[in-house]
């Protein structure tokens, strides 16, 4: 007599499994989760520089540093004001982006002014009884401070505004004849040590001694005119540009409406002890103490 | 070989063999469906796709406003309008006075400032004047 064969039970598991396995290929590639509601920090990155750009001239234009501050946690980065400076650098090598990498440049410089401030707020607030002077924050300070908040997951965000908005960078920069800093030449000398060298102008621009950045410097010749900004080589100074003289050309250099221009500068002769000639450049400091 | 004719024989003499086996394909299929549902669920519900390198026009409502405000803000600086059609595109939408408009709705209901609205309406009504002819956003 033909006996009932017994199979075993383990088809259903490869079954279940089989199952499983195209039901997570359909969840997952085939029908995903519809993409909506979504932070900017999950943006692409050629977004997110976008959005930097964005919050760079929308602070440019109001000047409210809290505003651009609680924009910038959006994206979910450390280290917001060193992102700024990299994409900075990266927009002045781009063509007519000039005006974009100064703005960029001003809110990573405000950015780091402020933050300077909200630890030394923190500091002397913890300890006025002590009347201490502030002091460089402990490391646990310091990352209490830069822990970057995620983006809102159920609340609406709302763009914050500033108490006390002052003028705008822009605002400041144009009201040249109401707060005029004017900047002087306080250091013109010859640069010989390269003989073999690019015949350089190099400029720094001061503010009672201290470097400081995306200041414009216009430089004009004969049929020729350039914009250059200060900042975009930290490693030298935040108050360092250079440009390169051709020969035979007479350059003026002034710092945009801040300062008188210097006229009709050109390579340097440098001579040496043995009687040798060779050609060099500039380092002009503009100066407003 | 006598071995297989006597099975192939039983085979014939034994159809309730066929129903066996037409039940096991039918359970077969239904642990693949439970299988199939238990992984729906989970790809769904329990652990969905994250979500990476998006673009704007799938931010959050509230998100998308601001963005609309700060298109608006840089323009009240630079006053390039061509940019802020560059960047109104990469929310998705056709009309850029469109965008405008629901944003100021919006805006408006979450308590934007007078300010902010005012700045919104200003570029509206600047793109308003102009005629649409994005060139090259890049």
């Amino acid at each position: 007599m033909y006996s009932r064969e017994r199979r075993s039970p383990l088809y259903l598991a490869t079954g279940l499994i089989i199952g499983v396995v195209i039901g997570l290929v359909f969840g997952w590639i085939i029908l995903p989760v519809e993409a909506i509601d979504l932070a900017p920090d999950v943006l692409r990155e050629d977004f997110k520089i976008e959005y930097r750009e964005l919050i760079s001239l929308a602070y440019l234009a109001n000047g409210d540093i809290g505003r651009a501050r609680s924009r910038l946690d959006l994206l979910g980065e450390g280290n917001q004001a060193r992102t700024l400076e990299i994409q900075a650098q990266e927009a002045m090598g781009r063509f007519a982006q000039e005006h974009i990498a100064r703005a960029i440049g001003l809110l990573a410089e405000n950015l780091k002014i402020s933050q300077d401030e909200i630890q030394t707020f923190i500091l002397t607030e913890k300890s006025p009884e002590d009347n201490q002077i502030a002091q460089t924050a402990t490391p646990e300070q310091i990352s209490e401070i830069n822990e970057t908040p995620s983006p809102t997951a159920t609340g609406v965000f709302l763009p914050t505004s500033t108490s006390n908005p002052i003028d705008s960078p822009m605002q400041q920069s144009t009201n040249v004849e109401d707060n005029v800093k004017k900047y002087l030449i306080s250091k013109q000398e010859v640069l010989c040590e390269n003989q073999n060298g690019v015949q350089n102008l190099q400029i720094y621009v001061l503010d009672n001694g201290v470097q400081i950045p995306w200041i414009e410097i216009e430089i004009e010749w004969e049929n020729g005119f350039n914009r250059i900004y200060t900042g975009f080589k930290p490693d030298i100074g935040n108050g360092f540009a250079d440009f390169v003289m051709q020969e035979q050309v007479l350059y003026n250099v002034k710092l945009g409406e801040l300062s008188e221009p210097l006229i009709g500068i050109s390579w340097a002769e440098c001579i040496g002890s043995d009687g040798t000639k060779w050609w060099g450049g500039w380092e002009i400091n503009f100066s407003n103490d | 070989m006598l071995k297989s004719r006597i099975n192939r024989k039983q085979f014939i003499m034994y159809p309730e063999k066929d129903r066996n086996r037409g039940f096991r394909y039918f359970l077969f299929l239904v642990f693949i469906c439970i299988g199939f549902a238990g992984g729906w669920y989970y790809a769904r519900v329990l652990k969905p796709a994250e979500f990476i390198n998006t673009t704007p026009e799938y931010l959050r409502r509230d998100y998308q406003t601001d963005f609309v405000l700060m298109i608006a803000e840089a323009y009240s600086g630079i006053e390039d309008s061509n940019y802020a059609l560059c960047h109104l595109e990469l929310l998705g939408m056709s009309d850029p006075v469109e965008v405008m408009t629901k944003a100021m709705s919006y805006g408006s209901s979450l308590g934007y400032s007078a300010e902010d609205l005012a700045i919104i309406g200003e570029l509206k009504d600047s793109l308003n004047e102009m005629q649409f002819d994005v060139e090259g956003c890049n």
